[in-house]
């Protein structure tokens, strides 16, 4: 039984029982759907808030291991609480506005970049047939995403602005051209795997690598390029080392969220770790298969999709992790040297190639 | 705080003898009288000139004992017991040879030469020297404080400096306003630092 | 945003420090940027001043030693050292050989120490955090050495005028041949990590170069002077107490820059290894310290000592008047020389490389305010 059948089955439950009480069943159905957007924006956030909470205690405890030493142990057993004993803390916090800030601004940054970052998630199909608003996917999943991906900078330009802090401005300015510019590769990969599957919607893409993991995209070899564009480009837009210029703590003190403390920090913080998953979730679809079982269609496992999509998708986090404890930080004109002297090209040549295999049958 | 007394009659300028060994003759010859004492020590040359013409001088060492490539040690001020001295220390990068240049000023109206635009390494003990015995350094490109606040009033390294105990970037020590609060009795042992 | 300034830009002056995360202390450097390029740097420096120049002229020279430890506070075995050496030459006295081989073996250990951090500080500046704390866990087991035989972790106020404090425990010179077997078999990973990185590499060659003459005329020493070509080391070029006896190379890079400066320092590592090992195997029996007089009078004169700390040439200037405490005492602080040329170093480069330059030069706050 898929997430999307069992929302049928409540809806169905919901409109018998509002026409028991004497509801119009058109007026049932319009509340019907008002409910289901309602739940599924509270999904979204939800999911943010726990990919959050699972990520920083595995984020500490994966750095720990890589650095020889333990990570949190102190709060429940092996440290499980931390993240939590955290959250209370921010939460505890006094919220501190910078004298000279621009109040609404510095109070708008992260409510902007959470709210991109909880908006991206309404189109990713968690099984089959099923993204958190049912009908969501429109046949444009993918514009829409990378439509809605591009607006999480203006959470940080607006925060880095609002701070009234002259490293904050510094740290909005880097995340600003970094993340236009690593929009692009990422959008060139995209396009690839768009013409492969034939359609906008990602959705439609993973039903079009139905099969065991032989059908996948990442073992197409002309979905080599953009499965390393993509990957690159995503570490960069959510700004992990090496790419973490806007923040890069050893120069910028962090960046855009230098001034922020409390809650509006945790939103920050929180919107970070969900644009983690974000890309994660999303690399998988494009090219992991998303919820599909690597054993074949339908899966010999009977394991709903969505525990496929999360552990690929914990997959890809786990790799990024390990690369952020690894390696130094590129400088801002490195990196965006490497954005558009080698992978914007890269991208184009992927397209080409890709528009080659088409034209000659391959796909 | 007491002051330290005075310096014994020993102070270590009355041991050098001044006078000009043979193998500087040529420098002195050029400096004449202003050039007040070279010697050979164990660790490498050790001159004395005038302070006003200590860059000229260390510019007239590049040609001779300084030859060679030589690395700008150090630059400190003493006080002796009639005047400052401010001293100057090279060494040559090869071999073990330090060279020593000092000069001597009085003390009410000290002033020197500065090597700064020379060797910029200079700049900065420069600027901590002229501080901490208020020499006036001529020729210095940026003689704002190093160390201490702008405005710090006082030589801190001069014998006769005294701690400015109101000075305005020190907070009151409730310790020294009111003692007998602060410990519950009265303080015990005072003065015994001399 | 007025109509005139539109299509202009500004130069951009930022505060960096004295409580930013980079500056190794409490340095303070006004930068002016233009977008991200630094077009001047004007290091302020004092905040950690602590008149440790004024305070010797107040104590004897015995009690002046704990204070040695505290200024470069990552490398107080040399600064004890030098101190001592000023003193007894100043005084006459000759320390015993098992003397002379412990304070030699300390000196080494705490340029050990003192590189290790460097390491990780300059992995963790340029954004490399890992090879920090696997720098920090080696450092540690010559932190648990120095511990054991002094009682302390940084300052450890160890040497005496004359000899030791102590002798070395039973078992000590067994856990320190242990030490640096597990030393000798980790800085190859700290290459692979940091040093062979081809982003690390991007981010250190050809950032804050200076040539040899600039570098020599601004006072550089110690790994900073030598990453310029110039193969400046006191250790071969004094050779002062057992260093000559001793089989091991002076690093030299050519090329100036950051890179350069994190080479000597990476083949360092390696060289007082090997170092430390020699003296080990030829350490000799016997007392550590000679009889010293109660109070140290020592005769009228002045003495320039230095040595080879890890951060460069270490000098100690004493003036004594013949009475039982320093007439005048001044610090030839390698730091204080490594950081006047900031301004020199990354002027026309960008911001971040400010950091990986303030990094390399490897200075302590506490060595250039004294």
């Amino acid at each position: 039984m898929s997430i999307h059948t069992i929302g049928v089955i409540i809806k169905d439950w919901l409109i018998g029982l509002l026409a028991g009480w004497g509801v119009p069943v058109e007026l049932s159905r319009l509340l019907i759907e008002v409910l289901t957007w309602a739940v599924g924006a509270a999904l979204c956030i939800i999911a943010i808030m726990l990919a959050a909470l699972v990520f920083i205690y595995l984020e500490r405890k994966v750095s720990g291991y890589i650095q020889s030493r333990l990570g949190p142990t102190r709060c429940g057993p092996v440290g499980i609480l931390q993240s939590f004993v955290d959250v209370i803390k921010l939460l505890l916090k006094e919220d501190i506005v910078p004298a000279e800030a621009d109040r609404v601004l510095h109070t708008i940054g992260p409510i902007l970049f959470l709210a991109v970052s909880a908006l991206a998630y309404v189109v990713v199909p968690w099984d089959e047939g099923g993204t958190v608003a049912g009908k969501v996917d429109a046949g444009v999943g993918v514009l829409f995403m990378a439509a809605v991906g591009s607006m999480g900078l203006i959470g940080i330009v607006v925060g880095g602005w609002g701070s009234n802090n002259k490293w904050s401005l510094l740290g909005a300015i880097r995340g600003a051209a970094q993340m236009v510019s690593y929009e692009i590769p990422m959008l060139l990969a995209l396009m690839c795997v768009v013409l492969q599957a034939e359609t906008l919607s990602l959705a439609g893409i993973v039903e079009d690598q139905k099969g065991s993991i032989i059908a996948w995209n990442f073992l197409r070899p002309w979905m080599w390029l953009p499965v390393v564009l993509f990957l690159i480009s995503g570490v960069a837009e959510i700004n992990r080392t090496p790419f973490d210029i806007p923040e890069a703590e050893s120069e910028l003190v962090s960046g855009f969220h230098t001034e922020y403390t409390g809650m509006k920090f945790a939103l920050f913080f929180l919107a970070e770790y969900g644009n983690l998953l974000l890309v994660a979730l999303i690399f998988s679809v494009l090219f992991l298969g998303g919820w599909l079982s690597p054993f074949g269609y339908p899966d010999p496992l009977r394991l709903p999709g969505i525990i496929w999509l999360l552990a690929k998708s914990l997959l890809i986090v786990l790799i990024v992790m390990w690369v952020r404890w690894t390696l130094p930080r590129l400088r801002v004109d490195q990196l965006m040297g490497l954005a558009w002297k080698l992978m914007i090209p890269a991208g184009f040549v992927a397209l080409g190639v890709m528009c080659a295999v088409i034209m000659l049958g391959w796909a | 705080m007491p002051e330290q007394e005075a310096p014994q009659p020993a102070a270590p300028e009355a041991e050098r003898v001044p006078g000009i060994e043979p193998a500087f003759a040529a420098l002195a010859e050029r400096f004449g009288d202003e050039l007040v004492a070279a010697r050979k020590t164990a660790d490498g040359p050790d001159f004395t000139v005038a302070p006003a013409r200590l860059a000229d001088f260390v510019a007239a060492l590049r040609e001779s004992v300084l030859a060679e490539p030589h690395l700008f040690v150090d630059a400190c001020g003493v006080e002796r017991e009639t005047a400052l001295e401010v001293v100057y220390r090279f060494s040559l990068v090869s071999r073990r040879e330090i060279v020593t240049v000092r000069a001597h000023m009085p003390k009410d109206k000290p002033a020197v030469a500065s090597l700064a635009v020379m060797y910029p390494g200079a700049r900065w003990p420069e600027r901590e020297y002229a501080e901490m015995f208020g020499i006036t350094v001529t020729g210095h490109p940026d003689m704002r404080h190093l160390l201490l606040p702008e405005g710090w009033v006082g030589h801190p390294l001069r014998k006769d400096y005294v701690y400015p105990l109101d000075h305005p970037y020190l907070a009151p020590d409730p310790l020294r306003e009111d003692p007998v609060r602060v410990l519950g009795h009265a303080p015990e042992g005072e003065g015994e630092e001399s | 945003m007025n109509e005139a300034n539109v299509g202009t830009t500004d130069q951009l002056i930022v505060n960096m420090g004295p409580q930013h995360p980079s500056t190794h202390g409490v340095l303070r450097v006004a930068l002016t940027l233009d977008g991200e390029r630094v077009v001047s740097a004007d290091p302020d420096i004092g905040y950690l001043h602590s008149s440790m120049e004024k305070i010797a002229e107040r104590l004897d020279y015995r009690q002046y030693i704990s204070y040695t430890d505290r200024f470069d506070y990552l490398g107080a075995m040399c600064n004890e050292w030098v101190f001592v050496r000023a003193v007894e030459r100043l005084a006459g006295i000759e320390v015993t050989p098992r003397c002379e081989h412990i304070r030699l073996l300390m000196a080494e250990l705490n340029r050990l120490a003192s590189h290790l951090l460097y390491f990780g500080a300059m992995g963790i500046d340029t954004g490399a955090t890992t090879v920090f704390l696997y720098c920090f866990r080696e450092r540690e087991l010559i932190l648990d050495l120095f511990e054991w035989v002094s009682g302390q972790r940084l300052l450890y106020n160890f040497l005496r005028v004359g000899g030791l404090r102590n002798d070395l425990p039973d078992g000590w010179v067994e856990q320190c041949h242990a030490a640096m077997d597990a030393l000798a078999s980790r800085v190859d990973e700290y290459d692979t990590l940091l040093s062979e990185n081809r982003i690390f590499i991007a981010r250190t060659r050809g950032i804050g170069a200076i040539t040899a003459e600039e570098a020599l005329a601004y006072g550089f020493s110690g790994p900073c002077l030598r990453g310029c070509g110039v193969p400046y080391d006191l250790r071969r070029v004094d050779g002062y107490s057992l260093y000559p006896e001793l089989d091991f190379e002076v690093c030299v890079e050519e090329g100036g820059d950051c890179l350069s400066r994190h080479m000597v320092r990476s083949r360092e590592l390696r060289e007082s290894i090997k170092i430390v090992r020699q003296v080990l195997a030829r350490l000799p029996e016997g007392e550590v310290n000679v009889p010293v007089p109660r109070r140290l009078k020592v005769e009228p004169g002045e003495v320039y000592e230095r040595i080879e700390s890890p951060r460069g040439e270490l000098g100690c200037y004493l003036v004594s008047d013949g009475s039982d405490k320093p007439w005048r005492m001044h610090w030839r602080a390698p730091s204080f020389y490594n950081l006047a040329p900031l301004d020199r170093l990354c002027r026309g480069h960008w911001m971040a490389d400010m950091v990986a330059v303030i990094a390399s030069t490897d200075i302590v706050l506490g060595d250039v305010d004294r």
